[in-house]
């Protein structure tokens, strides 16, 4: 029985191994310490961005033109900006901004990924095919330029944005779930409850889904760090959320100007960037490996 | 130990990445550079209004008159004397023996009269028809002599010849459609100092000095243009010596100050920089409520804080480098929120629910629209809003791009409720364009028919004292109805390297017309 599971089931089932305890999977997770940096980082800045009213000293918009580049000092923890604006403020409600596009960019990228994912490898044949040149199509279109052309020609409210990062990136998610379900449905428990009579939607929702999970969620992480990445790009050139309404991007955008002078207005928001993005891809890896212990190393 | 390896082997790639070359770049002798924002169409008659065409089409053809350096009168550049008659409705001009065209040609005054026919006949989208508007006839006395018939009296003909009126080639052009030249446009004959060497789109363009020259061979050898979109690109080529001479933001003379190689020079310019009030649109179409909006405004504020000082308050329409033209009698608006409030609930704004104010169901909003890319303009628009914010009205911030921003701006009828604007003029005190109904840059929909009918009297009236009485009267007028909110009067700022000699104490529109006596060390 054990030989089986790891030839056909090379993913830990998630069902809790007989044996094992129930929080194996954490203490292999927290036994890798970047991911617990990560992990730590990642919540913070989420309590943070869910806070920003409380835990911001000042409004992030209030323009004050006799204070401009103040150094810091309590009131300012960061000093302010080329308009006289709080830096900490703005970071806080940037990280709300940011992290919300973000996040629900990754919900738009990975329902469509998984849904036509879950098509292509369910249904096979034909339509199977079909999905996957279409996904294989929109792969070797570079994405950036097209999110820029899109934003141009269309406006670039937050709600425009996060569609294009979301149609723009959902082409991995596809993939990760058509290879997964291509792997589950020849699987004896699969073909053992179709013998008893289970319809597709049993079988997807009750067994292919739950097996697909664990990719979902690494593509998920990865998808966050590439969207947070996307929109700080797309805000640093003018196209994505708008000003007043601060994001790390944007603020990048005003600092630009002042990079001779006063260059820390860059690094901030700049190294905030960096950290978000890495803590993102630091946990999706983790969880690659933690999930799958055929990946872990490479 | 391994991983350590790594990061110090990337560490040193970044590193090695980033050194900064600290030489200045070595500069090429007899070579200026200027940085210029876009492409060029160098078609005299239908070219574009924008800086880029401008000035490259300064070295490469000339004007009847130019400005001279410091008080910015007339003088000649093709003409040498010119005389008015019957009150200035007609005007006889005298011009430069031994000219000759790039070509090798001579210049007569056959070019001028089919310049300046052309410009006025309909059937060419002349750019400069309403400089010349109302011209009957142009007649050729002699081969350097010419005489230009006006409907009604023109006095200020001579400044506006030297604003941007560009003589074209008869002997080349005549019988073509002036309307499409690209043929011409890629390898354009004029009678400038420099001539035409290439184009290459998107990078530079390049002029070569013209040794038969009448005012005289350049010192220079070239002058390449460079096509620089990004202020910041301009920036740091100036910093590394790549770029000679180019226009910046005052923020930029803190970031450029440290260089040892650059010199600074502030030119006023005759024109304002101010917000743009649709006065067509709800709601600023009554007084009351431009003037609060006007009384909001810190526009000293602005001027110390954003413009770092750089530039002048604004009064009213007219900046000071109108010399006697200027009405020195108007103060400022004063910065004032409770007498714009006051304004305002006068005007029948009440407080609603949410803090904005209300009149007959409709709310105090309105959109604010800048183009994107001018930290300055970017920074105005930011203040602007939030000072109206204060006074209770709800503003929508819109930077549009440049080209969206000038579509909706410039269109008659405008598509915008307020925006930031500037138009640059010549030094001539009549605003026709501007401020009278229905002229071609009123997109704020202006209209006061005293102002109309003064200002048309203005353009005809050749006695100065009378002139000058006119246009104090009519500044009185525009100043008390307050169409658009004047915040400063427009300065140029230039950086040149300091090998670059004897260039003009003029803005660079007009001192490209002078590259003759600039030379590089």
């Amino acid at each position: 029985m054990t030989a089986q599971r790891a030839v056909l089931a090379p993913t830990l089932p998630l069902v809790r191994p007989a044996g094992r305890g129930g929080g194996y999977l954490w203490r292999r997770f927290r036994r890798n310490r970047l991911a617990l940096v990560a992990l730590a980082y990642l919540l913070l800045i989420h309590v943070v961005a869910v806070a920003a009213p409380y835990l911001a000293p000042h409004p992030p918009e209030a323009i004050d033109l006799l204070n401009q580049f103040a150094p810091r000092s309590r009131d300012h923890p960061l000093g302010t900006d080329e308009s006289g604006r709080d830096i900490v403020s703005r970071l806080i409600f940037g990280a709300r901004t940011s992290l919300a596009v973000g996040l629900s960019a990754m919900v738009v990228a990975m329902t469509v990924g998984s849904a036509l994912g879950a098509i292509s490898g369910f249904y096979g044949g034909a339509v199977g095919a079909v999905v996957m040149r279409l996904t294989d199509g929109a792969l070797t279109i570079p994405t950036f330029f097209l999110a820029l052309l899109v934003l141009a020609v269309f406006g670039s409210n937050i709600t425009n944005v996060v569609l294009v990062i979301g149609l723009t990136g959902w082409m991995v998610v596809a993939r990760v779930v058509r290879a997964e379900v291509l792997r589950t449905l020849p699987q004896e428990f699969v073909l053992a409850s179709r013998a008893i009579g289970a319809g597709d939607r049993r079988i997807l929702c009750r067994h292919v889904i739950p097996q697909a999970l664990p990719s979902m969620i690494v593509a998920a992480t990865l998808g966050v760090a590439y969207a947070v990445l996307t929109e700080s790009a797309l805000s640093y050139l003018g196209l994505g959320v708008q000003p007043p309404t601060p994001t790390w991007g944007n603020m990048l955008t005003g600092a630009q100007h002042y990079v001779w002078t006063k260059p820390v207005l860059a690094v901030y928001p700049g190294v905030v960037i960096m950290l978000t993005v890495l803590s993102y891809n630091a946990l999706g890896d983790v969880l690659r490996d933690t999930l799958d212990p055929r990946h872990a190393g490479s | 130990m391994r991983r350590l390896l790594v990061f110090l082997l990337a560490g040193a790639m970044v590193a090695a990445l980033n050194a900064t070359p600290t030489a200045l770049a070595q500069a090429p002798s007899g070579v200026l550079r200027i940085a210029i924002i876009g492409d060029v169409t160098l078609n005299p008659f239908t070219m574009p209004q924008q800086l880029p065409t401008t000035m490259v089409a300064k070295v490469v053809f000339s004007t009847l008159t130019r400005y001279r350096s410091g008080d910015l009168q007339p003088v000649g550049d093709l003409a040498t004397s010119w005389v008015p008659a019957d009150d200035g409705r007609v005007w006889v001009f005298k011009l430069k023996r031994g000219v000759r065209w790039h070509d090798g040609k001579p210049f007569t005054a056959a070019d001028v009269k089919f310049t300046y026919e052309n410009i006025v006949n309909p059937r060419v989208r002349a750019l400069f028809r309403s400089a010349l508007r109302g011209l009957r006839q142009v007649d050729v006395i002699d081969d350097y002599t010419v005489r230009l018939e006006f409907a009604d009296p023109y006095p200020s003909l001579p400044i506006v010849l030297a604003w941007n009126i560009p003589i074209a080639p008869k002997h080349l052009l005549e019988g073509k459609d002036l309307n499409d030249l690209s043929d011409f446009a890629q390898n354009p004959v004029g009678t400038g100092p420099f001539r035409f060497k290439e184009a290459v789109k998107g990078a530079h363009i390049t002029v070569e000095a013209n040794p038969d020259y009448y005012g005289g061979a350049p010192k220079l050898k070239t002058i390449v243009f460079k096509i620089l979109p990004e202020i910041n690109t301009v920036v740091a080529q100036l910093r590394t010596g790549e770029l000679d001479l180019a226009v910046v933001e005052s923020l930029h003379k803190q970031a450029l100050g440290v260089a040892q190689h650059l010199t600074f020079k502030t030119i006023e310019l005759p024109s304002a920089f101010y917000i743009a009030l649709n006065n067509a649109r709800w709601p600023f179409s009554e007084r009351l409520v431009r003037q609060a909006m006007m009384h909001g405004l810190n526009r000293e504020l602005m001027v110390q804080r954003i413009l770092k000082n750089d530039a002048p308050l604004a009064t009213g329409a007219y900046a000071k480098s109108f010399g006697p033209f200027f009405n020195p009698t108007l103060k400022p608006y004063p910065f004032d929120v409770n007498r714009a409030k006051q304004l305002l609930s006068e005007a029948g704004f009440r407080a609603g629910p949410d803090g904005v104010l209300v009149k007959d169901g409709k709310r105090l909003a309105f959109e604010l629209m800048v183009d994107r890319g001018n930290p300055v303009r970017e920074q105005i628009a930011l203040f602007v809003q939030q000072s109206w914010k204060q006074l209770g009205a709800d503003v929508k911030l819109t930077a549009e791009e440049w080209s969206v921003y000038i579509r909706r701006g410039n269109a008659l009828p405008a598509d915008y409720e307020a925006r930031t604007a500037w138009r640059i003029t010549p030094p001539d005190p009549d605003k026709t364009a501007e401020y009278t109904t229905g002229g071609v840059n009123n997109h704020y929909a202006y209209s006061n028919p005293e102002v109309d009918r003064m200002m048309a009297a203005a353009r005809q009236t050749i006695d100065k004292q009378k002139r000058i009485a006119l246009y104090h009267k009519i500044q009185e007028l525009i100043y008390q109805d307050v169409p658009v909110l004047w915040v400063n009067y427009q300065t140029e700022i230039l950086a040149t390297n300091k090998r670059v000699r004897g260039y003009p104490d003029l803005g660079i529109r007009d001192a490209l017309q002078w590259m003759h006596l600039v030379s590089t060390e």
